[in-house]
């Protein structure tokens, strides 16, 4: 499972998040030769490291990250805006809600593969898109390696270029490097689609778990989310009936769609789902209220 | 730098290049966009499957140039250096240049007349990439493309990566083409070895539209009931279809199918 955390629950992730700090200065600065990312307290954070931003984390059951990836919303100030603005010379980035921008991806462990042999970037990239389908979110942009490029030719995307292939580096005793900043429309179709192709038949790869905070006020910290993939991996009868909850009080865009909610039923459930005693039967939920059998 | 009238060029071709529909119409635009860099050659020739065995077939270009006429009469392709350096490339992000080349290999004397001709037909200088589009799970590249543009052009960072954006865009676009009119039944031209690099596709061209139709659906779809409804038919007329292509496909069972079919995003 992928941890996603925002502005409502990194209060729960802070040993996480410093830890991923740390770990994105040793891959970026150290290994990639970024050296304009240098800091002194060994930790990479920079402008778009705000409140904004939404991380994706692969964590195993120590709290150890093993890959992970930043989402900034482009109606804040990201990259392609910013930093790279000259870049986008074919288009100029996007600017609107329904727009994110990826960045800082990076596998701290390539041989890593989760229990079903699903190697990590896999989980990570599914899991965005999923997230990204569940919001709403209907392009991603970002500035992508170049020799990912080519292996985009074979998916079914709509995807565009936002200016030319460049080379980086060079300045600051960087290693010299090349990509270009790339457009990619998502929705429901798109992640059916790239889930067969590459033979992703896990249902969910991202449960925003640790997003809740409109009906309950209260975040998920990591163990608890552990303790609900347990129970989902226990009772996948019940898989689409939790997730469908955990989106409706996560899901701060439309409070409109709560109020179908018993909120206590709906709090009792995520606090207690890894309790057994509503673990009977498929936990029913048509047209509004959560009804446990 | 490049002119402003080339940048524009360049922008717009960027623009409208997933909505050209044929390889000449492709091919017209490229001639337009690269012109103005002073490109007077490019092809681009497709790869599939172990080195041994490689089915290679041209995507784009132009065909009717002097230097493509004169390489022909002459069956220049048994002996050139060029393609057979291309079909074992390792370093795929590092294009490579003829100087480079010429100055870092050993070739015979029929090899450096190849090259010294191709200067008198105004190809001074000339760039060959690496487009790696399909990699299997042990980093093994099975299916590649490579692209060789020639012309008036000088070796600089800006001219590579600009050439390598376009043919990027285009490869992506002629590859969409090829697949097209394979499914449509009007082209085996390049489609025919990605399908039948997998020995279990054959026949396609036998089954009927809504066979066709029925497989598409087939393929991106989990039940028969979702096909049903995509389709607009009965459950009992969409297993009837299924069965009569994967009988016509001669596969044993419809998950030998559907692995088949996707395996190489056939039909996706």
């Amino acid at each position: 499972m992928i941890h996603v955390i925002n502005s409502t629950n990194r209060h729960l992730y802070e040993d996480v998040l410093e830890q991923m700090f740390a770990l994105r200065h040793k891959i970026f600065v150290e290994e990639k030769g970024w050296k304009k990312l240098e800091r002194e307290s060994g930790l990479d954070i920079d402008q778009f490291d705000t409140d904004d931003a939404t991380y994706f984390l692969k964590l195993d059951r120590k709290g150890t990250i093993l890959g992970g990836m930043r989402l900034v919303p482009t109606t804040a100030k990201t990259q392609l805006q910013t930093i790279f603005k000259d870049w986008c010379t074919f288009s100029a980035a996007p600017e609107n809600a329904c727009e994110w921008e990826w960045s800082r991806y990076f596998i701290s462990d390539k041989s890593f593969r989760s229990s079903a042999g699903i190697p990590v970037f896999y989980e990570l990239f599914f899991g965005i898109l999923e997230y990204a389908v569940s919001k709403g979110i209907s392009g991603l942009s970002g500035f992508l390696e170049a020799n990912t490029l080519p292996r985009l030719s074979k998916l079914p995307w709509d995807m565009k270029y936002l200016g030319p292939i460049t080379t980086y580096g060079k300045t600051h005793g960087e290693k010299v490097g090349k990509g270009a900043p790339v457009h990619v429309t998502v929705n429901a179709r798109m992640l059916k689609v790239t889930k067969r192709l590459k033979r992703m038949s896990e249902k969910y790869f991202a449960i925003p778990l640790g997003a809740n905070t409109v009906v309950s006020n209260k975040a998920y910290d990591p163990d608890t989310c552990f303790q609900f993939l347990d129970f989902a991996a226990e009772h996948p009868e019940n898989l689409d009936s939790l997730v469908k909850i955990v989106e409706t009080i996560g899901d701060a865009a439309d409070p409109k769609s709560v109020k179908y909610l018993h909120n206590n039923d709906a709090i009792n459930l995520l606090e207690g789902f890894n309790q057994q005693h509503f673990t009977n039967g498929p936990i029913a939920m048509v047209n509004g209220p959560v009804h446990l059998q | 730098m490049f002119s402003q009238q080339a940048w524009l060029e360049i922008t717009q071709f960027m623009g409208v290049v997933d909505k050209i529909s044929t390889i000449d119409e492709l091919n017209e635009s490229l001639r337009t966009v690269l012109g103005q860099l002073g490109v007077k050659h490019l092809i681009c020739i497709s790869a599939f499957g172990m080195p041994a065995m490689q089915n290679r077939k041209p995507m784009f270009g132009f065909r009717d140039t002097e230097w493509v006429k004169h390489y022909r009469k002459m069956n220049y392709h048994v002996d050139d250096a060029l393609p057979q350096y291309a079909l074992k490339l390792r370093h795929w992000e590092d294009p490579f240049w003829w100087t480079d080349f010429v100055a870092e290999n050993d070739l015979t004397p029929l090899q450096l007349k190849i090259f010294s001709e191709a200067h008198s037909y105004g190809l001074k200088q000339g760039v060959v990439f690496g487009i790696p589009v399909d990699v299997d799970n042990n980093d093994e590249v099975v299916e590649f493309a490579y692209a060789s543009v020639a012309g008036d052009i000088v070796k600089s960072d800006e001219i590579e990566n600009t050439l390598l954006t376009v043919l990027l865009a285009a490869h992506r676009t002629a590859r969409r083409i090829h697949m097209r009119l394979f499914l449509a039944n009007e082209s085996k031209f390049l489609a025919d070895p990605i399908v039948n690099f997998s020995p279990n596709i054959k026949n396609i061209d036998s089954l009927t539209p809504t066979e066709l139709a029925t497989l598409k659906q087939f393929v991106e779809n989990d039940t028969y009931e979702q096909i049903a409804a995509a389709m607009g038919c009965s459950i009992s007329n969409v297993k009837k279809h299924l069965s009569s292509a994967q009988d016509k496909l001669e596969f044993g069972s419809r998950k030998e199918m559907l692995v088949s079919l996707l395996r190489h995003h056939y039909l996706i």
